[in-house]
């Protein structure tokens, strides 16, 4: 019991310094992760508000979008939803089963990149911000940085959709995922009615946790509707 | 001897949406109202509109208008006569339902029609210097103080024909009167009989006897056989009247003075004193807006951004400072700068909500000057507020977020930074629209117009209520048509509500209140991101009919593993471009899920998303 005190006392003491003495992340500085599993990723029980998340992924299609969406809704739930789509491509209805409502969305549609990146600091700097969703292809570390900075200071969740290729830079989020398509579970091939989905997400970096380990998550329609199924991967995953 | 005009717009709340929105001229409109813990219930109804129909139509939340257009609609017998006031909404649509023309159904907005006459009695200027509205809870009339004006206009008569015709010039329907009280005036509107004066046609032709405004003479003769409601009495005593038998003025006259109070209260007497000019009614007069501008003249012309910073500074300072006591803040700031070149540089500032703060406004008039091509040496500015509003509404409930003011201001200063540095139509909210083409399924309105916000997401759902199942035709005329999963036969992929949602889903974790909002739409029938145009693709397919096996990209090739569809989108011929499309969703080696189309009139493959 005695013990369990001095490491939440210690654990404590250690975001106090990791968040450069301006706030202490407490539990009402996080909000809850909706995607069942995904917590083994996770060092605390949900996401840190006033933070970054990337998810990266390898080309179109990929789905790391709506994984992003569903997990993080709770950032969103009694707050303003910002998303940046600098490519004009956000289809605002199929945003909505991803518990997005779309009379506290402001779609941002910014003609050009460098606009892009200001309107997400601008976002992200702001109270009353729940989340900020955005594309973001190049990001220098300093940019980043100040990302990070606006992010502390609005209190907001900042969700960067990144493609795979970025996973070598240098980055000041709290967490960055890799989201890799998985082929159907049981090599079904053609002859199934519903849509399912298969990824295995891996945690490629946290701030307060090395990389590697990944999971398994499938988004279906189960009997009782769409279903979340997620199952510990190995901790080296095959390429 | 005082002489008033009362102009009746009747029905002024469906007057003024059909004058604000005229393509509901053809259309049933139907006004409901939330405001009740009963639901929201039928305020005012009117049919397609003509010059009678309007009267024919009834508003329930003005009695005596109720009372009025009862009588009216029983002579009319128009089609929407089966309607009552207070009506549940859900009654009326049903009744609604078999109709050709849709109705079109809306909140009422109390606010918006008192603004509205406001509005409108403001351009009255030109007839009197003295103009206001009629203090009601719901009004409808405008009223005019035209003492001593009749000589511009060559006599009375010609003045209320003058007002009456550029009032029906500008599409409204008046009837207008002039007598030496507002209530006689009021009254005279309302309830003199349609053909000799009171009516708007004999106003027009002042050759018919009657033409002339009332007398204080003539006062007793006139009002006399009107009805009691003509004196703007509650509905309450209006009850009570009738079941006693007393239905005309004259009558009430003819009881002793001094037994109405304790009889029928205070206001019955203080209403037929008002009428009959025995107590002075005030007319509270609408101001006319006047241009709140400052200007900067200098014979040294300026040359950097900086000082320009300054002089704004200055300007918007001094602004502020004329508007503070009135208690209003700058909504649209026009801002000229005049160099040496004859064109002036214009840059407009808007912001969401009214504001008052220097700081902010130099923020947002900053960022426009930094982008601004500014012309050589300055030395002229001007700083117009063109648009102001009561700093009371600043605290309105932006987005229905249960957050301190502080968050508001906070995020409607974003959003002004925003959409001034990236343009008005760059940030805006999505509204869903009930089409079954998916690049016109939404519709991007600009964030500044946050106020009709709510109402437009409230009817969302509803639209998409309406629209009917499988195969059938949505009110817009476009078509679903339901395929069969093409592998398994089963599952039709459609757009529709019927299928499992996302709100079904069992939540482990601990997330009370997070379930999603129920779609209209299920999650894995479209893509999130669209590409508009759709890009053309080569796609080999295994069979005339069937989904396609491998497509090309960008450069790739893609190899489909499974594939969900098809589902049929077609559009009515009287489109100017109609489609008619199926639509697969496609898995492809990679695990990569696309959304592709084969276009029946171009005979062709297209990808139109990804579901990223």
């Amino acid at each position: 019991m005695v013990a369990r005190d001095v490491i939440a006392d210690l654990s404590q003491r250690i975001r106090t310094i990791e968040r450069t003495g301006q706030r202490c992340a407490t539990k009402s500085d996080l909000t809850a992760n909706g995607l069942p599993g995904l917590e083994r990723l996770l060092c605390e029980a949900g996401w840190p508000r006033g933070g970054l998340v990337e998810w990266l992924a390898e080309g179109r299609g990929t789905g790391s979008m709506c994984l992003a969406l569903w997990a993080s809704r709770a950032a969103w739930h009694d707050s303003l939803l910002v998303m940046i789509d600098s490519q004009r491509e956000l289809h605002a209805p199929a945003a909505v089963p991803f518990a997005v409502d779309l009379s506290k969305t402001v779609f941002i549609r910014p003609e050009r990149p460098p606009d892009a990146l200001w309107s997400l600091e601008q976002a992200l700097r702001t109270r009353g911000v729940g989340a900020v969703v955005c594309d973001v292809e190049q990001l220098s570390p300093q940019a980043c940085r100040r990302l990070q900075l606006a992010a502390e200071t609005g209190g907001g969740l900042g969700i960067l959709l990144r493609p795979a290729k970025a996973r070598g830079q240098p980055s000041f989020a709290e967490y960055r995922f890799l989201v890799q398509p998985l082929p159907p579970p049981d090599a079904r091939r053609a002859g199934v009615a519903a849509v399912s989905r298969r990824w295995r997400v891996e945690l490629l970096r946290g701030r307060k946790r090395f990389g590697g380990d990944s999971v398994i998550v499938e988004l279906s329609d189960g009997p009782n509707g769409l279903s979340l199924a997620a199952e510990l991967a190995s901790a080296t995953p095959a390429a | 001897m005082a002489r008033m005009v009362c102009l009746w717009l009747p029905n002024w709340p469906l007057q003024r949406l059909r004058h604000e929105r005229p393509e509901l001229k053809d259309r049933p409109v139907v006004l409901f109202s939330n405001t009740g813990h009963r639901g929201p219930r039928v305020v005012a109804w009117s049919d397609a509109t003509s010059k009678h129909k309007v009267l024919a139509s009834g508003v329930a939340s003005a009695p005596r208008c109720s009372a009025n257009s009862t009588k009216d609609r029983g002579a009319d017998a128009a089609p929407l006569a089966c309607l009552t006031p207070g009506m549940p909404l859900a009654e009326a649509e049903a009744l609604l339902a078999g109709r050709d023309v849709p109705a079109h159904i809306e909140q009422h907005d109390p606010a918006a029609d008192v603004a509205g006459l406001r509005e409108l009695a403001r351009t009255c200027n030109s007839f009197s210097p003295l103009f206001g509205i009629e203090a009601a809870e719901s009004p409808e009339c405008v009223l005019l103080d035209v003492t001593g004006c009749e000589h511009l206009f060559g006599g009375e008569q010609n003045l209320v024909a003058a007002l009456t015709r550029d009032f029906q010039q500008r599409g409204f329907q008046v009837r207008a009167a002039l007598a030496p009280t507002i209530g006689a005036a009021w009254a005279a509107a309302h309830y003199r009989s349609p053909t000799p004066c009171g009516s708007v046609d004999s106003r027009t032709n002042p050759n018919q006897p009657g033409h002339k405004g009332l007398g204080y003479e003539s006062l007793e003769e006139t009002l006399a056989p009107l009805p009691v409601t003509a004196l703007r009495l509650p509905i309450k005593i209006v009850e009570t009247l009738r079941e006693l038998g007393l239905h005309r003025i004259g009558q009430l006259r003819a009881l002793p003075r001094e037994s109405l109070p304790s009889r029928f209260g205070s206001e019955l007497l203080h209403r037929l004193d008002q009428a009959f000019g025995n107590v002075p009614e005030l007319l509270i007069p609408e101001r006319p807006a006047e241009p709140i501008a400052v200007t900067w003249v200098t014979d040294e012309p300026l040359t950097d951004r900086e000082s320009l910073r300054f002089i704004c500074r200055e300007l918007i300072d001094e602004l502020i400072g004329r508007l503070k006591p009135r208690r209003e803040g700058a909504r649209q700031l026009l801002c000229q700068v005049k160099g040496t070149a004859a064109r002036p540089v214009e840059m407009l500032v808007s912001l969401v909500s009214p504001s008052d703060a220097t700081k902010h406004l130099l923020e947002l008039l900053g960022l426009q000057i930094d982008r601004a091509d500014l012309p050589e040496g300055i030395s002229f500015v001007r700083l117009e507020a063109t648009s102001i509003e009561s700093l009371a509404t600043r605290q309105r409930d932006l987005f229905g977020l249960e957050a301190d003011t502080d968050t508001h201001r906070e995020v409607s200063s974003l959003l002004d930074r925003l959409s001034n540095r990236l343009g008005a139509t760059a940030v805006a909210h999505a509204a869903l629209v009930p089409d079954a083409q998916p690049e016109l399924s939404v519709r991007y309105k600009p964030c500044d117009t946050i106020g009709s916000q709510a109402s437009g997401a409230a009817s969302a759902p509803r639209l998409f209520a309406a629209r009917t199942p499988t195969g059938g035709l949505t009110p817009n005329g476009t078509r679903f048509v339901s395929g069969t999963a093409l592998a398994a036969g089963s599952s039709p992929v459609i757009v529709d509500s019927e299928l499992p949602v996302a709100s079904a889903i069992p939540l482990k974790v601990s997330t009370e209140g997070l379930t999603p909002p129920r779609s209209p739409i299920c999650w894995q029938a479209r893509p999130l991101r669209l590409f508009a145009p759709p890009q053309r693709i080569e796609a080999t397919t295994a069979g005339p009919e069937g989904a396609p096996m491998r497509f090309h990209w960008e450069r790739r090739e893609y190899r489909v593993i499974r594939s969900w569809g098809p589902e049929r989108i077609e559009t009515g011929w009287w489109r100017d471009q109609s489609i008619c499309r199926d639509y697969f969703r496609v898995e492809t080696q990679t695990g990569q899920h696309f959304w592709l189309f084969r276009s029946f009139e171009q005979a062709a493959w297209f990808i139109h998303g990804a579901f990223d």
